[in-house]
């Protein structure tokens, strides 16, 4: 390497092996130059995209707790100098409200919150944001820590021009009570706060009942809350979704957790590969589940002397412009014949040959972000 | 400790805002080059975490670039989990054909940029991707990358050494010279001041 880089700085590759030094190799290498360049090139605007987002979280997540550090976080000087250690994967910094944090203590930091997250509320319209969930994820969650007491949604939103995964208004929640899910507009209710108090770490799962659905049916989760005691029973927990294609995630249902803290959510009319989480009181949120959904496509041969034999691919639910491929069966395997993309109608047309014996076909969709491999019927083309 | 994070800490939106934009792109490419399916998502995570704690947090530029990173790892490890639990949807036989199609017709319409750089680090064995990036990316010394890497320094440098000889030896890079060589100053900007130059103020 040069000597004019300063010798302790971390760009400095001097010395990375004993005898050998890769500053000296680096420079030798143009091409190595250049992609290290570009490694560390300047910004590109995509990458600054979520600047908003960012400013509002830091208002949102640094300012109104800093006046109630002391009741929120006891003494500064007991925090370890790292945070979080590469030696501790599992470690987490304590959490608001950890094990044994409720009381008289929270409840003052809570009362503290309030003010100040109102203060800033009523300054920024943040609030507003996030009732309506129109904040992006980090923010929506930001807004959830400073003001879930007093119904912010737990987290992620709804994007304005987010899509759902199904029809509108479609979505049942089972359990001791439930609401309604909010229409599949993009503003979603606020829901309200859970009333339960949590015992420990609280730990919230869901589960798809399949995983992977045809387009159109329903799938149903199972949400689960538990605590130090076990399960947590009357808690209200939000199922999220967040559609293929799209960043955010929007509310798409609410349950109250029953018995051994489960409660039943059911979205119907899935029409789009989603990723689902549910979130719960106190900031608890599950790791999301993806549910894979296959349009149905039928396959359908036409003959008559008028028109040359053809296989039409119909795939009502999938877009224009996807892809399906013809296959032919050759033996024990399916073959690829032709490849074709749907039309405005949601079709694809495949001209065939007659052959001296009958041979069966087959059209498969091929996968794509908003949806699953998806095969159809097998069609018989006669022998001529 | 520098002037950012300082003023970041307390409270001012102009001070973090530097310290966002300077720290940001090298979060997200190192979040590609550990594979992450949702980069965005996971470093809006990791500055939640960041933002949250930045009160507690001690140290100066050098433990602040190593703590964020750290987290910003322990988040993308959380959400690699997460996906290994996720259904795959296989493609069926005889369909790959098409996928392998998709996949070059990107490369040709792409280019050499940065999404591409970091893609082609990203190819390297994931120890020698890891510690490429963090010491070019993220601007960290071997010791902070050793740290977090749960690796001694002499592992390490290694890594580092037999991911940039790799690196140099792959002929997309050496086209890379033909593309900018005698644009190329004596030094790559990225070794001069891999973090755009501004970091080490904050």
């Amino acid at each position: 390497m040069s000597t004019d880089l300063p010798g302790h700085r971390p760009d400095d590759l001097s010395g990375d092996v004993p005898g050998e030094h890769l500053g000296d190799f680096v420079s030798s290498e143009p091409g190595l130059q250049a992609l290290l360049g570009m490694l560390a090139a300047d910004a590109t605007p995509d990458e600054l995209a979520g600047e908003g987002a960012a400013l509002a979280m830091f208002r949102a997540s640094s300012q109104p707790t800093r006046p109630f550090e002391p009741l929120a976080f006891g003494p500064p000087a007991a925090e370890p100098r790292f945070l979080e250690g590469p030696h501790t994967p599992g470690a987490r910094i304590t959490r608001t409200g950890a094990p044994g944090g409720r009381g008289p203590r929270r409840q003052g930091r809570r009362v503290g919150l309030m003010a100040a997250a109102v203060t800033l509320a009523a300054a920024a319209g943040f609030a507003v944001a996030a009732y309506t969930e129109a904040l992006p994820s980090p923010l929506q969650q930001a807004a959830y820590h400073v003001l879930g007491f007093a119904g912010v949604p737990a987290a992620h939103h709804t994007a304005p021009n987010a899509t759902s995964s199904r029809a509108p208004g479609k979505t049942h929640g089972h359990g001791p009570s439930h609401q309604p899910g909010p229409s599949a507009s993009a503003s979603a209710q606020p829901s309200s706060s859970s009333p339960v108090t949590l015992t420990g770490p609280a730990r919230l799962s869901v589960t798809a009942a399949s995983g992977r659905i045809i387009a159109g049916h329903s799938e149903t989760f199972t949400a689960q809350l538990t605590d130090k005691s076990g399960g947590v029973t009357g808690a209200s927990v939000n199922l999220l979704e967040r559609v293929a294609g799209q960043k955010a995630w929007r509310q798409a249902g609410t349950a109250t957790t029953g018995a051994n803290g489960t409660a039943v959510i059911t979205a119907p009319d899935v029409t789009v590969n989603a990723a689902f989480r549910v979130s719960g009181p106190d900031g608890t949120l599950s790791k999301p589940v993806l549910v894979i959904v296959t349009p149905p496509v039928s396959a359908r041969f036409s003959s008559s002397s008028a028109m040359t034999p053809a296989i039409t691919a119909s795939s009502p639910l999938a877009e224009p412009g996807n892809t399906v491929v013809l296959q032919v069966l050759a033996g024990k395997h399916w073959m690829n014949v032709q490849m074709a993309k749907l039309n405005g109608a949601r079709q694809a047309r495949f001209t065939v040959r007659s052959r001296l014996m009958q041979r069966r076909y087959r059209v498969v969709l091929l996968p794509t972000a908003s949806h699953g491999l998806s095969v159809s019927n097998a069609v018989m083309v006669p022998p001529r | 400790m520098g002037g950012l994070l300082a003023r970041a800490r307390s409270g001012d939106e102009a001070g973090f805002l530097e310290l966002w934009r300077a720290l940001q792109p090298r979060l997200l490419r190192y979040l590609h080059v550990l594979g992450c399916d949702d980069p965005d998502d996971v470093a809006g995570e990791t500055w939640l975490q960041v933002v949250r704690d930045l009160h507690k947090f001690v140290g100066a530029d050098e433990d602040f670039r190593r703590w964020l990173f750290t987290v910003a790892r322990h988040r993308a490890i959380d959400a690699a989990r997460a996906r290994m639990r996720r259904p795959v949807s296989p493609m069926a036989d005889g369909l790959d054909g098409f996928a392998d199609g998709q996949l070059v017709e990107d490369e040709v319409l792409d280019g050499m940029s940065v999404k591409k750089a970091v893609a082609m680090l990203a190819g390297l064995s994931q120890d020698q991707a890891e510690a490429v990036a963090l010491r070019v990316i993220a601007g960290l010394d071997t010791p902070s990358v050793a740290s977090i890497l749960g690796k001694s320094p002499g592992a390490v440098r290694v890594a580092l050494h037999r991911g940039l000889r790799a690196l140099a030896a792959d002929p997309r890079v050496q086209a890379l010279a033909a593309d900018h060589g005698s644009g190329l100053p004596g030094q790559a900007p990225g070794l001069v001041a891999p973090w755009g130059g501004g970091l080490n103020e904050y």
